[in-house]
């Protein structure tokens, strides 16, 4: 479940080849790279490190004090559960923390 | 280190934070906008993406921000500060930020706005904490920032038009819907239009996602919550059953649904926790979707120079947000002699018609998102209610049934909301299953402290006191 396999490219991103109201405000920034666990993976600038995570089929970022997986859930600052090690850091919340060319990121999704 | 001094420190650029600094700027008032988000706009508005940066003077993005804003930019009367976090409010309107360019720092406001908005509740479930579970607001966010589709199959369970226009969203991106569940009626649905009143183009709205719906042959199939999601290998199977109106399991009525991601939303509560820190006073109302700040009709709240608009001073969505912000701003104008008295009763009196009938929306949202008393019964003991510290409802029960049936001595009792995101997920759930379980004790919410979000200790260290 936690493999990038586990979601089809094609039906990622599809916004962005159309003129939809829900995506006209979205502006994707230049391409980068960035790493996963090691795994040199695919981001836009000025997008968020959950929805870089996402969408390269990452769902698993954490596990909970009693050991089980845990993801994104409300994706927008308040529930902590989406919690990601940065450049060997302290963790921080993946859906408010934008991603940047060449950061490492480590997620424990084994 | 002498603290920045400002005449007003909005917190929060969502509908109501916006629209209260767009008339602060008109009137050159040396206003300070903090959001926390790296744009501006809220989770409503959500303006576009933009790489951080610290204490710029900004135009806001958004096209349903009065231009007004602009000229405060223009006039350097309005100063934003995003992303950047308030850690907390202490006598004398100081207030503690904290972001990654500058630090910790203080700032001082002789009046301060309150804007925090709302998050969204969701109706725990076996399996809700799964990765593939995430909110309706989530999906959405992913979507509409990021054109991120969070998979290509989707099933959406929950109460009320957020689960319509995400549906609509995913359809229009090509995704799958596998299920629509409503937890709702459709009469319901159809008293709805009763309500929305003058407020047409909600109507409108409703209408253009359900057009999606029906040309692309998703039927939402009412009544149905999720009781248990599990992990079956390449897909999560959904475990549904009918729910009626007291909250009881309708048998005979389960039913499987097999999807990639589940979207779930019940509704949504204030942001409360700044303005109780700051000593605000707060009710309880199941009409208000629980716990807000109470406010006059000028918005001010019991304590004096700090007001509150938007979502925490009652749920009813952002036309009610925008409104109030407009009322808040007006208010400080008008005490602060910058618009005289009849003026500031002109501009307030039509606005104020306006809030009521929002409110009225409100209400019947509100009452549609709430979860009956005896639904709980119906949730199985290991079923997980606060997430960071992995404390169950059957915990909970164990612990109210011994007599621990307030919120700060189940708190200590059993750890639940004392983990990272400090009970803002749990605490409405808690709450409710507080008044399930032990109707009879007096309410009181969770309590909250400085730091309102978990700081770095080395970062606070730093914080040099102002005298």
């Amino acid at each position: 479940m936690n493999s990038p396999d586990g979601v089809s490219m094609d039906n990622l991103r599809v916004g962005k080849k159309q003129d939809d109201r829900a995506c006209k405000s979205v502006e994707l920034g230049k391409e980068i790279i960035f790493y996963v666990n090691g795994k040199p993976t695919q981001a836009y600038q000025g997008e968020t490190i959950h929805a870089a995570l996402i969408c390269a089929g990452y769902r698993q970022f954490r596990k909970s004090k009693t050991n089980q997986p845990r993801g994104v859930f409300c994706g927008m600052g308040v529930c902590y559960e989406c919690l990601v090690s940065i450049d060997s850091g302290p963790r921080r919340q993946a859906c408010v923390t934008l991603v940047e060319e060449g950061m490492e990121v480590q997620i424990d999704a084994g | 280190m002498p603290a920045e001094k400002y005449d007003v420190a909005i917190i929060g650029g969502g509908p109501a934070g916006m629209s209260a600094a767009s008339i602060l700027a008109e009137h050159s008032v040396k206003t300070l906008l903090i959001d926390e988000n790296g744009r501006l706009g809220g989770q409503l508005w959500r303006g576009s993406a933009k790489p951080a940066g610290v204490s710029r003077f900004i135009n806001p993005l958004n096209n349903k921000i009065n231009l007004a804003a602009t000229t405060g930019y223009r006039n350097g009367s309005l100063l934003v500060h995003s992303p950047a976090c308030v850690l907390g409010v202490f006598p004398e309107n100081n207030i503690l930020l904290s972001s990654k360019e500058e630090g910790i720092k203080e700032v001082k406001a002789q009046n301060i706005i309150f804007a925090t908005g709302a998050r969204e509740k969701v109706r725990p479930f076996e399996g809700w904490t799964l990765p593939e579970v995430m909110t309706v607001g989530a999906a959405q966010i992913l979507l509409k920032n990021h054109q991120v589709l969070a998979a290509s199959e989707i099933l959406l369970n929950g109460t009320g038009p957020l689960i319509y226009l995400l549906a609509g969203n995913i359809l229009k991106q090509n995704g799958r819907i596998s299920a629509l569940l409503d937890r709702s009626t459709f009469t319901n649905l159809l008293a709805a239009t009763r309500v929305i009143g003058g407020q047409l183009p909600k109507l409108g709205q409703g209408c253009s996602s359900l057009g999606y719906l029906l040309k692309n042959r998703v039927l939402p199939k009412y009544r149905r919550q999720i009781i248990k999601a599990e992990n079956k290998g390449d897909l999560i199977e959904a475990t549904t059953v009918e729910i009626s109106s007291d909250g009881t399991i309708v048998s005979g009525s389960s039913r499987q649904y097999k999807t990639q991601i589940i979207a779930v939303t019940n509704g949504f509560v204030g942001n409360i926790e700044l303005p109780q820190v700051a000593g605000c006073e707060l009710e309880y109302s199941s009409a208000k979707g629980g716990w807000f700040v109470t406010v006059d009709s000028s918005m001010e709240t019991s304590v004096n120079t700090i007001f509150a608009a938007g979502e925490i001073t009652g749920i009813a969505g952002g036309d009610k947000a925008v409104i109030e912000g407009r009322l808040a701003a007006l208010s400080i104008l008008h005490q602060s002699e910058r618009m005289s008295k009849s003026d500031f009763e002109n501009k307030q009196k039509p606005l104020l018609v306006k809030r009521k009938q929002y409110q009225r929306f409100g209400t019947y949202l509100n009452h549609q998102w709430a979860i009956p008393s005896k639904e709980w019964d119906t949730i199985d003991d290991d079923t997980i209610i606060c997430r960071c510290e992995d404390i169950t409802i059957g915990k909970l029960r164990s612990w109210i049934k011994t007599g621990f049936t307030s919120s700060s001595v189940l708190k200590r009792a059993t750890r639940c909301s004392m983990g990272n995101c400090q009970g803002r997920t749990c605490g409405p759930l808690i709450y409710d299953i507080l008044a399930a379980y032990a109707p009879a004790t007096n309410k009181r919410p969770f309590s909250a402290r400085m730091p309102v979000k978990p700081i770095l200790l080395g970062d606070l260290a730093q914080v040099e006191v102002i005298q």
